[in-house]
């Protein structure tokens, strides 16, 4: 069974020009076949680890495979998994990745993240936040970055990313996930709020304000009593005034407001 | 592409309700209800360009006015209209006017719009 939604696994993650070559036996001793899990898109084989980092598996002529850890690591964050074992790993190029979290973690603590949903389209990367409802009141985010050896290497050429713990990923709202449409949730519900607080704010000052309002409703009761002239402007019409009809082509007029 | 504005008028409404009971009765279609309310427009516009010659004045005090998507509309109080023949006197009168000018132009410019879009 899938660790992770089944569009991760049809996503393409495409990073960066690649900055190290692992040759697979370091590897492939320190991986731990349970907290890993091997892709196949198109063409390209991966490997895909607990802690969301990818790599890229490269088969030579000669049959050797190669891990290719990508110059910036995204990082995708999921739910933590009670019997995946931290620590273990010591290839000092994986560690970085994959070193285990501080204070280790209670099986207990339901860490939801926002998974990213990675698009490939072309050469280029796009990442779009999706949002996972939350089904535990605490939210811990936890990066999996390595904390226990100085870093190696830089970690990310580019921003990091930023989780968002409000918003959609509120648990206090009911919102469904929504993996594309986060942006939009995002929008609506800030103009909720600003009506609930513009609703709240007219509530209070309506007493103050009610006197403003002189004018009556234009379209009291439009009933056909009213005399009605259809026309196009600097061109001819048609009245109907006092239940007649009557017709111009060109009328003219003042009128002081 | 003519403008209906000219359906709510004694005519238009008449030949609306004349529509309506037809497809009640389902002697008719709706599409064909919209296609004679088309060619209603067309002809009432073509007709008052053609036929009508005669000019009008009014007076009066405004209470609204109001221009949304080229579309003015003005509320009148006690307003006088003075035709040739004769003269009459309300105490409001709604006057709905769309743009006369430029009616092919803005067709012209919106297909162009259309096919812009689905470049």
């Amino acid at each position: 069974t899938n660790w992770f939604p089944d569009f991760w696994y049809n996503s393409l993650l495409h990073t960066t020009a690649p900055q190290v070559i692992v040759p697979d036996s370091k590897l492939i001793q320190h991986m731990n076949a349970s907290n890993m899990v091997r892709l196949r898109i198109g063409n390209l084989e991966y490997m895909l680890f607990a802690l969301g980092q990818l790599l890229q598996v490269v088969r030579a002529a000669n049959g050797a495979q190669y891990i290719i850890q990508p110059q910036q690591s995204v990082v995708l964050q999921q739910q933590v998994i009670p019997q995946m074992q931290p620590g273990g790993v010591q290839a000092p190029v994986i560690q970085q990745v994959l070193a285990p979290l501080p204070g280790g973690i209670s099986p207990q603590t339901g860490v939801i993240i926002q998974p990213q949903q990675i698009l490939f389209t072309g050469n280029k990367t796009q990442v779009i936040p999706t949002t996972v409802a939350a089904p535990t009141p605490a939210q811990a985010q936890i990066t999996a970055t390595g904390q226990q050896q100085p870093q190696a290497q830089p970690a990310q050429t580019q921003a990091p990313l930023v989780l968002q713990v409000d918003g959609s990923g509120d648990t206090s709202s009911e919102e469904d996930e929504d993996e594309e449409e986060d942006f939009d949730d995002d929008d609506d519900e800030e103009e909720d709020k600003e009506k609930d607080g513009a609703e709240d704010g007219q509530v209070e000052e309506e007493p103050l304000n009610s006197e403003d309002d002189v004018s009556d409703e234009e379209g009291q009761e439009l009933f056909d009593t009213e005399n009605v002239v259809v026309c196009q402007y600097d061109k001819d019409g048609i009245m109907n005034l006092n239940g007649r009809d009557y017709i111009f082509s060109k009328a003219i007029g003042d009128a002081e407001w | 592409m003519a403008y209906g504005l000219y359906r709510n008028t004694t005519l238009g409404n008449s030949l609306q309700e004349s529509l309506d009971e037809l497809i009640q009765s389902q002697q008719i279609t709706p599409q064909l209800a919209l296609q004679v309310l088309l060619q209603f427009d067309k002809a009432i516009n073509s007709r008052l360009v053609q036929r009508v010659r005669n000019r009008a004045n009014f007076r009066g005090s405004l209470n609204t006015y109001r221009f949304h998507d080229n579309v003015w509309t003005f509320v009148l109080n006690d307003v006088e209209f003075r035709e040739v023949t004769e003269l009459i006197k309300v105490d409001k009168v709604k006057i709905v006017a769309c743009d006369g000018k430029n009616t092919k132009k803005h067709r012209r410019d919106f297909l162009k719009f259309i096919l812009a879009l689905q470049k």
